[in-house]
């Protein structure tokens, strides 16, 4: 193999998306690092075995998931709410805007399960084809959109995004303003 | 409903990749190895 000085641009580009992507999966900054970290110590260790002109992305992303859950079969613990602390932040509708949707949408996605999760991030965030995700998750391309399909039925009613219309209208601060105008 | 969790969604995203730095200094470290690395296997 001879030297490609893309390779390593294109490893450089890529990790911003698999450092969101496992900060997503695991809900904790830290321990995202560290699967980065050795996502990409594995990814140089076995550089030979990447072929060139496919996706890179998509091989770092093959290497993080597998690492991801040959850990959590390891530690045999995950951030899936078990305690239910974050369904109690989930019991009313959004209030202050971004922030609390923000917020929500971390609790939510922290609530589903691991395969949906994975499923929904790599195509609904990263960007991924449902081909690409089903090759990355080692899995038929319709298990993919199952998942994908659950997991956005779950994540609506998990934020109440069952009325879209009472989001887009003003906040509870800003009708009181409007009342107290009035 | 789709449209609006996929906004949130890329929204949460693009915060998450945006976290601290993009390319903590680090990752950067490890990925310059990749020279070295690619120049082991060209020799074996």
């Amino acid at each position: 193999m001879t030297i490609d000085n893309g390779l390593r641009d294109i490893m450089l580009g890529a990790t911003p998306n698999l450092r969101a992507f496992a900060i997503s999966l695991t809900s904790n900054v830290d321990r995202a690092d560290d699967l980065v970290q050795e996502t990409l110590m594995r990814a140089i260790a076995n550089i030979h075995r990447f072929e060139p002109g496919t996706n890179m992305q998509a091989w770092l992303f093959t290497i993080l998931r597998n690492l991801f859950h040959s850990e959590y079969r390891k530690r045999r613990r995950e951030v899936e709410d078990a305690d239910g602390k974050y369904a109690a932040t989930l019991a009313e509708q959004p209030r202050q805007g971004a922030h609390l949707d923000f917020q929500d949408l971390r609790a939510a996605l922290a609530r589903l399960p691991r395969d949906q999760r994975e499923a929904l991030l790599l195509v609904g965030a990263s960007g991924f084809s449902y081909e690409q995700a089903a090759a990355i998750c080692g899995c038929a391309v319709g298990t993919i959109k199952s998942r994908v399909n659950r997991a956005r039925t779950r994540l609506a009613d998990l934020m109440h995004l069952t009325d879209i219309d009472g989001d887009i209208g003003p906040d509870g601060v800003t009708l009181s303003a409007l009342q107290a105008v009035a | 409903v789709q449209a609006e969790l996929g906004r949130r969604l890329r929204h949460f995203y693009d915060t998450a990749k945006n976290e601290d730095e993009p390319v903590p200094a680090r990752f950067a470290e490890i990925i310059d190895r990749l020279d070295r690395a690619v120049v082991r296997e060209s020799k074996a």
